[in-house]
């Protein structure tokens, strides 16, 4: 009798697999609608102290010397709205954006990029970014989501693509920033980001 | 007189993807089971007259035919499997035309939002659909139809437990 195909599946595979693009979520507000999924990069770097006469990366000689979390992916809108965290806000995508009527374009609602040279201060971070995925079983006992949480964070990068005949494609890169005021993250070497399971959104 | 069909009811368990016949099974209950989103039900449209492949005779209008192909890559090892369901679904007269267009919305609801990891791991997301155009001479002008075809990925048990 021929033998089945050595795999990695196990029966707990339709329960622990993570489906679908995700959503962001800013605390418990859905940012707005992405195309092509979202994406987590942990960005960490590891260090293997040398010395003289090494001839391979040695075991206990590791240390994480820097991380770059980031969540990326393309919104497809942008919203105007500054009173609630919804919908592709312009002041997340251009970080701590305010309203300016001078200098303003006639009859328009204008927002200005804070000025550079400037440091951020504590509210121009967006709290609790949330990327979402959903996990095979809704029932899991574990949780049926697994949620990458920034406590604080900034997106560093954005960029807008119109294309004839489509949804302009508004890409954004997110970076977490370490908060050492939040209970949980007051080391400097601790980690700004989490990953969590959730049974509920 | 009703054509003989290949499972009769009662003697299949769902929901289970350990058998092709089950796979059906287990897809036709969660159509019959499903609410939509305006609370509707297809036992509204169609009663429970959701077959596979092909209708009995005589038929009562309008109903639902489901229809699997499944194919299944060498990159998995053979256990994952990508499926298209083609569902049917006719009426006659043609005035049930909006009968049918509704059913199909909610038969859309449903498996366009499937996933269910109670047995394997069924996954459905997308889906192509038309409406039938009239036909004509020799078929018959008063039977009006939607056909949808949807995508799905399954690590089915019928073939995973091979893997136990």
């Amino acid at each position: 009798m021929p033998d089945a195909p050595l795999s990695g599946y196990t029966s707990t595979l339709p329960t622990d697999v993570l489906l679908d693009s995700g959503v962001l979520y800013i605390g418990s507000t859905v940012f707005g609608a992405f195309a092509g999924g979202l994406k987590f990069d942990p960005g960490v770097t590891y260090r293997n102290m040398d010395f003289d006469g090494k001839r391979s990366p040695v075991k206990q000689l590791d240390r994480v010397t820097m991380r770059m979390p980031k969540i990326s992916g393309t919104v497809i809108q942008l919203s105007p709205d500054t009173a609630t965290l919804v919908s592709g806000k312009v002041n997340v995508i251009e970080p701590a954006a305010t309203t300016n009527a001078t200098g303003a374009w006639s009859g328009s609602t204008s927002y200005e990029p804070k000025a550079a040279g400037n440091l951020l201060v504590a509210n121009d971070y967006i709290s609790n970014v949330r990327a979402i995925w959903q996990r095979g079983s809704s029932t899991a006992s574990t949780g049926a989501y697994v949620q990458v949480r920034f406590p604080s964070a900034l997106v560093t990068k954005y960029d807008m693509t119109g294309s004839e005949g489509a949804e302009v494609a508004i890409a954004i890169e997110i970076e977490a920033r370490l908060d050492t005021a939040l209970s949980g993250f007051t080391s400097v070497g601790a980690a700004p980001f989490r990953i969590e399971y959730l049974t509920t959104i | 007189m009703s054509k003989p069909r290949f499972a009769t009811q009662g003697s299949i368990q769902t929901p289970s993807t350990a058998s092709t016949v089950q796979i059906y099974s287990t897809i036709r209950k969660g159509l019959i089971d499903y609410v939509s989103s305006d609370n509707q039900r297809l036992a509204q449209f169609v009663n429970d007259r959701i077959y596979v492949r092909s209708q009995p005779e005589p038929v009562l209008f309008p109903y639902i035919t489901l229809l699997l192909n499944r194919t299944s890559l060498s990159a998995y090892n053979g256990y994952r499997e990508t499926a298209l369901l083609e569902v049917q679904c006719l009426g006659k007269p043609e005035s049930q035309l909006p009968l049918v267009e509704t059913a199909m919305d909610i038969v859309d609801q449903c498996l366009t939002a499937y996933t269910d990891a109670r047995s394997g791991l069924t996954v459905g997301r997308s889906r192509t659909r038309n409406t039938i155009p009239m036909f004509s001479d020799p078929a018959d002008a008063s039977v009006v139809g939607v056909i949808a075809t949807y995508e799905f990925f399954i690590w089915p048990r019928v073939l995973t437990v091979r893997t136990n």
